[in-house]
């Protein structure tokens, strides 16, 4: 039996990504399709199209505090709720969590997208600022460079399908001045640059009302 | 202008399978296939029969057999219509299911297509890599080393 590569890619695509990651161990070929982002992008589309159709299968994503420091997601299926990710290690073997340990102190924590099934979630630690890209489907992190000492007043990510880039837009301002400093971050290029704001905020502390980006793949225009 | 033919509606096509069977079928049955459709605007002679080469005749009945069921505007609800196509393809092994992917394929038969990947997919979601290397007859080209390494990079999708 010899299955196109067309109608192999139709059949994979159906398939939960826990299936798909012990599939690719089957041979070189279905590694190679299995990894390839045109896959993804296919496979993100089906899925969707599939699981709107059928509500039941549909995972609710719960955050949760204080004092699991973790989000979890809530099953439909069977209503139980599983821990997708955890802010921090719950005991010494666990592995490092992205320069978060056990003594550490979280603050806040916001999550933000999803955007073709990633999240951004935004930490603080001690006054510390940490961003953290999520893939929840293959349980993959990505922790943002040089974020530190940011003082977030916004922030925002999207993806970018003319580059096929993910970029996170973040305003930020220093205790001296007003103006806004406006800083975005491409994932392809894993780095910030600045961006000319052209606006202040006024003086005082702020709160700053936003919409979390759905699954919009709203490009960021500058 | 003159009509050969009393009633649209009522129009016969044949089709002949690769192995030389003949199915005479309806056209709104046989329009279902878009390859077919295209095939029945070139063609002169509406009599004549329309090969499907690659199809056995096996295979191509139960295709009629689902193109039958979708052309019918009768009474059956859309739920009954799932319920219809899910005892479809139950009843089908595996190579049944593989020669009618192939032929749903070939002869451009969306909803079809659809089903039976969508069966395919049930069926190696919880299928281990030797399960389908024997099922698909695949060969396992890795390594032990390199098979190893994957597993490692995501071991929890290998958990049960």
């Amino acid at each position: 039996m010899e299955l196109s590569q067309d109608v192999l890619i139709e059949i994979l695509s159906r398939l939960p990504v826990k299936s798909l990651i012990r599939l690719s161990t089957v041979c070189k070929y279905w590694l190679s399709i299995i990894r390839s982002t045109d896959f993804a992008t296919i496979h993100y589309a089906t899925r969707l199209r599939l699981l709107s159709n059928n509500r039941q299968e549909c995972d609710a994503l719960l955050t949760t505090f204080f004092p699991a420091c973790s989000i979890s997601i809530l099953s439909y299926d069977n209503l139980t709720l599983k821990t997708a990710f955890k802010f921090r290690p719950s005991a010494e073997s666990d592995p490092p969590s992205f320069g978060i340990s056990l003594r550490d102190i979280i603050t806040d924590c916001y999550v933000y997208g999803p955007c073709n099934g990633l999240f951004l979630l935004q930490l603080t630690k001690a006054y510390e600022n940490v961003l953290l890209l999520w893939n929840p489907a293959t349980r993959e992190v990505f922790s943002l460079p040089d974020v530190k000492h940011f003082r977030f007043f916004y922030v925002g990510f999207g993806y970018d399908d003319v580059t096929n880039d993910y970029k996170v837009v973040c305003f930020n301002r220093t205790e001296a001045t007003t103006t806004a400093i406006v800083l975005l971050y491409s994932l392809a290029a894993n780095s910030w640059r600045h961006v000319d704001a052209g606006f202040c905020f006024g003086p005082g502390r702020k709160s700053v009302v936003y919409g979390t980006p759905s699954t919009s793949n709203g490009r960021k225009h500058h | 202008m003159a009509s050969t033919s009393t009633s649209t509606l009522s129009r016969k096509l044949i089709l002949k399978s690769s192995d030389g069977e003949k199915f005479e079928v309806d056209e709104n049955v046989a329009m279902q296939s878009q390859t077919i459709k295209h095939m029945i605007e070139d063609l002169d002679d509406i009599n004549s029969p329309i090969p499907v080469s690659i199809v056995t005749g096996t295979i191509l009945s139960k295709v009629i057999e689902y193109c039958k069921k979708h052309a019918t505007e009768d009474s059956d609800s859309d739920e009954q219509l799932k319920q219809w196509d899910k005892e479809y393809a139950n009843n089908m092994d595996l190579n049944t299911l593989y020669y009618l992917l192939l032929a749903a394929n070939y002869m451009e038969i969306k909803g079809l297509l659809e089903l039976i990947t969508q069966c395919v997919a049930d069926m190696i979601k919880g299928k281990s890599p030797e399960e389908i290397r024997a099922h698909f007859n695949i060969k396992n080209d890795f390594t032990p080393q390199e098979e190893a390494n994957i597993r490692n990079e995501n071991p929890w999708a290998f958990e049960n």
